[in-house]
Formats: C-alpha cells, sequence, structure tokens
C-alpha cells in the first residue's frame, strides 16, 4: 500500500514519535540534528553515517576512584531516525545481525529504533545500492517516504509503522499516477545505482588477488582511515583511559579503523603494518569474511568510502584496482 | 535482551596475594578474584591496571580461589603490571577464549612445545595431566633465549620428577648453562621417537609456532591432532571490538587455541 501525505508529513510524523518518547534524528550536509518537524531534503548519503548518532564516541563506559570500579550505565533513550536513507537503515540491520555475535556499541540503541526511511530519486555516482540489494528505494525500516513535488509517497513497512500512519490520520491512497510516476523514479534510480566493475560481483578475485594487486589498489592509500570510520557497518572500537585527577577518571570507547597503523600492532610484530595489508583488511572484511561471520554482505553500497577518501580511493576504486590486471 | 557491551566492559576487583619473580623482566601474580565461571587452561582474562590500561594475559595456574598470571613486562600495562605488590589490588574480567582441548589428549601421549612466555598458557596444561595421572604420558620442549629467562625453574624440576619428560634448551650457549642448546622446535624430532601417536599443544613466539607445526607435519603428525595459541592484540576480549580479527576469525572467541589445520587455512602458512 502507498499512501499520499501532504507537505506536513513530516511535522505529523515527528512530533507523534517525540509524543511518544523518541529522540527524533534527522541527517543533513553537517551531520545529523535533532528535529521537530519537516527538514530539507538530506544529500544522498549523508556524509555522518547513522552509527555516530546511536554512538557519540568518545563515551565512558567505565568510572574509576581509585581502585573502586563502577559500572554506567549505557544511554537507552529510544530513538527514531527519520531521512534516513535506505543504505543507512539496512546498514542498521546488519548492525543488528552482528549484536548477535557479540555487543556492538550500538546494541542498546536499536533494541528501540524507529526508521522513517527517505527514498533516493537521485542516486549519487558513487552509490551503488542496488548492486548491494539495500536501495534506491527502501528495504528496511518502519515507514519509507519519497517527496514528490510539495507532498510525499509513504509505504509502511511494518507493523509500527503502519500504526504510526493510522494514528497521524494519514489514510489517504496514492493516486494511480502517482504510483505510475514512484515507479517511475525506482526504476530510473535503481539503474543509476550501480557501478562497474560493482564491489559486489566479484569475491573470486578479490580471494585470489596477490600482494602486488592490493599494492596496486592502494598506491593512493594514506591508512588515514576515514573510509571505515564513515562506513556505516564498520563496528570496531578502541577502549582508552581518560584521566579527571590523580586516580579519578574512567575508560571510553572510541569508533575506530583498521586501517591504522597501531590497529593490529603488538609489542612482537604488526601482521598489518604495510598499507596494502590494511587497505586488504577493509574490503576482504566488507566483502568477502564478513559474510562468513555474519551471513550477510558487510557493504550496503553508500559510497561515502570512496566519496569522502581524500584520495578517492575507498572500496570502489580498490575493487576497480584489484579486479583490473 | 541483548547484552552490553558496556556491561561485559566492566571488571570485578582482584586483590594481589602474592608475587613471584621468574625473571628480571617477568613475575607471576597469584591472585584473589571470584570470577562467575572456573577458568580453563588455554583461557585469558582482561586485566586492568586502573587508569593505564588492560591487557590480555593468559591463565598460568589454576586454584581454588586464587588464579595466577605470569606477566612479562613490554610496554605500558604490563610495565605496571610487574610492579605490583600484595595487597594492590587491579581490575578483572574473563574468563575468555577456547580452552585447550584437553579431552583431545586425555589418555594418549602429549607433546608441550613451549617458547618464551608461551610457557605461561601450558603451565596448567602441566598441572592438570600430572593431577589426572597422566604425567608419565607427557613430554615438556621448553624452550628460552637465556637460563636467566626460562619460567618457574622450581617447578621444571618437580615436574620432571612427578614423572613428566621435561626437556629444556636455551637458544645459544651461556656461561652457565650445561644443557641443550638450539631452538625448542629442534627438539621435536626426538620427542616423536619416544611419544605414541601423540597430541601437541605449542605456544611462543609466532615464527616458532609456524615451524614447529611445519615439523609436525613433515614427521606425518595429522596437524588435526596439534593446537596452537596465537596472540592478536586485543582490546575486548569477547568478540566486540574487532581488533583481534584475522580473516573471518576473531582469536578471542574462536581462539586463542587453533587446531593447526584449521589455523594454517587461515594465516595462509
Ligand atoms: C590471548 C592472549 C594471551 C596473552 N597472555 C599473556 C601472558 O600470559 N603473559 C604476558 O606477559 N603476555 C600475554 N599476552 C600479551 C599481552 O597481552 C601484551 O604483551 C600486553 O597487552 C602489552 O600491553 P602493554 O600495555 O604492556 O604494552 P603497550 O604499551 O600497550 O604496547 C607495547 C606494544 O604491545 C602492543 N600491544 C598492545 N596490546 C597488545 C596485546 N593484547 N597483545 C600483544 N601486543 C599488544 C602495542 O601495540 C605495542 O606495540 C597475551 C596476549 C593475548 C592476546
Ligand atoms: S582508502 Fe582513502 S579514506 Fe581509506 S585509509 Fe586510504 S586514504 Fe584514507
Ligand atoms: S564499504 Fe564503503 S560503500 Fe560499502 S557500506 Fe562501507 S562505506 Fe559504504
Ligand atoms: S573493515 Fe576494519 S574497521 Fe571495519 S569492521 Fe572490518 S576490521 Fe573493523
Ligand atoms: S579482542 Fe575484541 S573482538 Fe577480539
Amino acid at each position: 500500500m502507498i499512501y499520499y501525505a501532504g507537505p506536513d508529513f513530516l511535522d505529523r510524523v515527528i512530533r507523534r514519535l517525540r509524543s511518544d518518547g523518541y529522540a527524533t534524528y534527522a541527517p543533513s550536509e553537517w551531520g545529523w540534528f535533532e528535529v521537530e518537524g519537516h527538514f530539507s531534503e538530506p544529500p544522498t548519503p549523508p556524509p555522518v553515517p547513522p552509527k555516530h548518532v546511536l554512538r557519540k564516541t568518545p563515551s565512558l563506559v567505565l568510572r574509576v576512584k581509585g581502585t573502586r570500579f563502577e559500572y554506567v550505565e549505557p544511554d537507552r533513550t529510544p530513538v527514531a531516525l527519520i531521512g534516513i536513507r535506505p543504505c543507512d537503515a539496512f546498514a542498521l540491520e546488519i548492525l543488528r545481525k552482528v549484536s548477535m555475535f557479540s555487543p556492538t556499541l550500538v546494541t542498546e540503541k536499536l533494541s528501540n529504533l524507529f526508521m522513517v526511511v527517505e527514498e533516493c530519486p537521485n542516486p549519487s555516482p558513487t552509490c551503488f545500492c542496488a548492486d548491494a540489494g539495500t536501495g534506491p528505494d527502501a528495504r528496511v525500516g518502519d515507514l519509507a517516504y519519497m517527496r514528490l513535488g510539495d507532498g510525499f509517497l509513504v509505504r509502511p513497512l511494518t507493523e509500527r509503522g503502519k500504526a504510526l500512519l493510522v494514528s497521524v490520520g494519514i489514510d489517504e491512497l496514492a493516486p494511480k499516477e502517482a504510483l505510475e510516476t514512484y515507479n517511475d523514479i525506482v526504476n530510473k534510480a535503481t539503474k543509476r545505482a550501480r557501478i562497474e566493475p560493482s564491489p559486489h560481483h566479484h569475491a573470486d578475485e578479490l580471494k585470489e588477488a596477490t600482494w602486488e594487486d592490493w599494492e596496486r589498489a592502494s598506491r593512493n592509500c594514506a591508512g588515514c582511515g576515514s573510509c571505515s570510520i564513515s562506513c556505516p557497518t564498520c563496528f570496531c572500537f578502541d577502549i582508552r583511559e581518560v584521566h579527571e585527577g590523580p586516580d579519578e577518571g574512567g575508560r571510553v570507547v572510541v569508533w575506530d579503523t583498521c586501517l591504522s597503523l597501531y590497529f593490529a600492532a603488538m609489542a612482537s610484530h604488526n601482521p598489518r603494518e604495510k598499507i596494502p595489508a590494511r587497505l586488504r583488511q577493509f574490503v576482504m572484511h566488507k566483502l568477502v569474511w564478513w559474510r562468513e561471520q555474519f551471513g550477510i554482505t558487510g557493504c550496503v553500497g553508500c559510497g561515502r568510502c570512496t566519496s569522502l577518501c581524500p584520495f578517492n580511493v575507498g572500496i570502489i576504486t580498490a575493487v576497480k584496482e584489484v579486479v583490473k590486471k | 535482551m541483548m547484552d552490553s557491551v558496556t556491561h561485559k566492559l566492566t571488571p570485578i576487583k582482584a586483590v594481589i596475594a602474592d608475587v613471584i619473580k621468574e625473571a628480571e623482566d617477568t613475575v607471576t601474580l597469584v591472585m584473589r578474584v571470584s570470577p562467575q565461571k572456573v577458568p580453563e587452561p588455554g583461557q585469558f582474562a582482561m586485566l586492568y591496571a586502573p587508569l593505564v590500561g588492560e591487557s590480555a594475559i593468559s591463565f598460568s595456574g589454576i586454584r581454588d580461589g586464587v588464579v595466577e598470571h605470569t606477566v612479562r613486562r613490554v610496554g605500558k600495562v604490563t610495565t605496571v603490571l610487574t610492579s605490583l605488590s600484595p595487597g594492590d589490588v587491579i581490575g578483572w574480567r574473563g574468563p575468555y577464549g577456547k580452552p585447550w582441548p584437553m579431552s583431545e589428549a586425555k589418555g594418549r601421549d602429549l607433546i608441550v612445545v613451549a617458547g618464551g612466555i608461551g610457557m605461561a598458557p601450558l603451565r596448567p596444561v602441566i598441572h592438570r595431566r600430572i593431577d589426572e595421572g597422566e604425567a608419565e604420558r607427557t613430554i615438556l620442549l621448553y624452550g628460552a633465549r637465556s637460563p636467566d629467562q626460562l619460567l618457574y625453574r622450581k617447578e621444571l624440576k618437580e615436574w620432571q620428577e612427578a614423572g613428566v619428560d621435561v626437556r629444556l634448551t636455551i637458544d645459544k650457549p651461556h656461561p652457565s648453562w650445561s644443557g641443550r642448546t638450539g631452538f625448542v622446535t629442534e627438539l621435536i624430532p626426538e620427542a616423536l621417537e619416544t611419544a605414541k601417536d601423540p597430541v601437541a599443544f605449542i605456544c611462543g613466539p609466532e615464527i616458532m609456532m609456524k615451524v614447529a607445526i611445519g615439523v609436525f607435519e613433515k614427521s606425518g603428525i595429522d596437524l588435526s591432532r596439534v593446537w596452537v595459541s596465537l596472540e592478536r592484540k586485543m582490546r575486548c576480549g569477547f568478540g566486540s571490538c574487532g581488533y583481534c580479527q584475522i580473516g573471518p576469525i576473531f582469536v578471542c572467541r574462536h581462539g586463542p587455541t587453533f587446531r593447526a589445520d584449521e589455523l594454517r587455512c587461515v594465516l595462509g602458512w
């Protein structure tokens, strides 16, 4: 079922969710902001992935006073992400799978998360959600919408989503022409949201790749880690100390990246000292090992790791270089 | 309800009951701690030096009410851990990881190959073998860089007296050493002449384990009967932080003990 909603759709939905106790956030060019009503269309995708909204780091996990260790209750305020893109919504479902293996930094937040997904009529040149099977129309979430002129075409995806629509009085089915327009937009967007060679279609070549292939793939990589810090599914974190006095302070968790030199470094040796080994870890984990670990891909095709890379490397260029030969 | 990272990262208190100096840079901490699960040989704990940091440290001894950890000083956290005194309190959480498969070795000959600090996680294996009356079916091959780097020197004699076949070596000739010299992996072929159809547990520097696996394979030992304990940098110890990954494997959860044939595929040895 697709419904038609007028220009105040976001106002109504957001007000309702807030009165139900959700903290409501929407993405923008500059990060995610708490919103109370309508907001303008976010970028495809927004530069900051939702994991940073669900857990802002550094985040305190232990308070230490001398030799007293105090448990720090994690923040459990329910969050509603409004305007989250389909790839990012899918990424959170992937993190839910990861959390079944072992808790992630967003586990608490996932257990009472509400997602209102903004579908993508205009994928970016680095978007490949159609290859990844995560977009450009919403695959997961509670409610999906697409902006159409002044109004919105709205699809409930869960019972909760349906109930929300009913509660804000949206019950007008979209007219036939609007449905045709919607399908047309999705079809066009789907064609655009692909990349050749697609990172998702070359697992065998990646498994066979040699050290020289990875050297070629990483020759412009600085090992800065922007790729995995901006990747919506990367779950790695460091634990660090904070000091507030001579014997007072605590421990914080911080989102981290396997691209950094110290990530795997031990006193005895560093198994991924060279940059090709580190870029390989990122690409192989996302596209090959993730499947073995969690039964699903680790890449939703948002393209951030390439579009936000200072040297335009990321998964798109890396795979292209590896499969070149 | 899913577990939370915060909850799992909260340590309990461990009181240092005794500190035994093993070598210039190594001590054994005897500590009183009450974990929810009884640790098994091969598992490890995260030891927290308050406001300095945490290190993964194997159990080097497991007794009623106390556990032992043997720590070698290599950096920030281990510097604090090796300078503790009785009565000091640190943070502790665990046990973590997959134990040595003691049941695979039960009723069979066991060759234990240890290099340097790698003796620490194997010490409870020796204890267990002696307790279970299998000392005589146990061969310990143990190598260190120099005589004063051999850990548990007093105990080595006791193990020998209890029936364990203890064979020591140090890397290079040394004025105070009249025993064997050379790498510990060179002792494996001889041990294989004594042992019948053995199982092997190995722990030491990565290159030593790689060589040892090669020697066992060359001697016709099925690598599904050889286990090693691997070291990787760890932050959480329970599969969340991602630090210890090798390919699809989380060393903290799927290891640190691995069957050699399985590990080989992952590491490409
Ligand atoms: C399963 C397991 C069991 C272990 N058992 C023992 C044991 O019984 N006895 C013992 O002395 N040591 C053991 N270690 C090694 C010990 O954890 C490290 O030596 C220690 O964490 C280094 O910390 P540090 O703060 O002193 O060094 P740092 O000052 O942090 O660093 C010194 C160097 O060690 C690296 N490092 C940091 N964390 C680790 C780590 N977890 N492992 C290796 N290198 C690291 C740093 O990157 C740096 O290069 C074990 C490690 C693992 C993974
Ligand atoms: S691929 Fe780009 S973003 Fe990632 S570490 Fe290399 S230079 Fe940084
Ligand atoms: S690997 Fe790159 S394209 Fe894939 S989900 Fe992560 S940031 Fe997006
Ligand atoms: S790609 Fe790197 S940072 Fe991302 S989840 Fe895998 S190991 Fe962690
Ligand atoms: S040490 Fe954190 S995942 Fe293994």
